[in-house]
């Protein structure tokens, strides 16, 4: 049986406001898409 | 992980984490989101950078604030909150240039020798061939997966 490993330490802080629309992510997620165009397995687990 | 790792704060939602970078310097806050596919619902994009004050993330951005390994594993440690609440996902994630693409393999090296019972990490190859991680393997990104 697999254990948990370390536990992360979590603020109780307010998440700040991230912008996911911004050219500069869009960008990154089109590179990722590219790789991802030329592997020929699906992606899904079973 | 022992490593030590920056406090975490993260959305309700589990997608998206915030940490601050500490150096004597200056402080830096860093983002860490997983964005999910619009062509499969278990895909999602790890994107990392400094978060800017508007909300953007930076990912280009090289802060030289003396604490990359800190970072690094910080931004690894969120894969085991995503996977609690995602535990079918795959994670995919490139550098946002192709040395940072090669500095991520380093992380994700360490990353294996502590982790590697809980997840499976594959290497994409220019050709877009999956291989099974290796440290000296030459990718353009990753994939990681729970172990079931």
């Amino acid at each position: 049986m697999k254990t948990k490993k370390a536990v992360s330490t979590y603020s109780e802080k307010t998440m700040p406001y991230i912008n996911l629309k911004s050219p500069e992510i869009k960008e990154q997620i089109d590179k990722m898409a590219n790789i991802l165009k030329k592997v020929q397995l699906p992606l899904t687990k079973k | 992980m022992d490593k030590p790792i920056y406090q975490l704060q993260s959305s309700s939602d589990s997608l998206q984490f915030v940490f601050e970078s500490i150096s004597q310097e200056r402080i830096i806050r860093k983002a860490v989101a997983y964005i999910l596919s619009d062509d499969n619902p278990d895909l999602y994009q790890l994107i990392f950078g400094d978060l800017k004050e508007n909300g953007d993330i930076d990912i280009l951005s090289a802060s030289n604030n003396n604490d990359m390994k800190q970072v690094l594993t910080t931004v690894v440690d969120t894969l085991s909150t995503f996977f609690e609440h995602y535990p079918m996902a795959t994670v995919a994630f490139t550098g946002s240039t192709s040395s940072r693409t090669r500095l991520y393999r380093a992380a994700i090296t360490q990353f294996l020798k502590e982790t590697n019972l809980y997840y499976d990490v594959v290497g994409i190859t220019e050709n877009g061939i999956l291989e099974s991680f290796n440290s000296k393997g030459n990718y353009v990104g990753y994939l990681i997966t729970q172990k079931s």
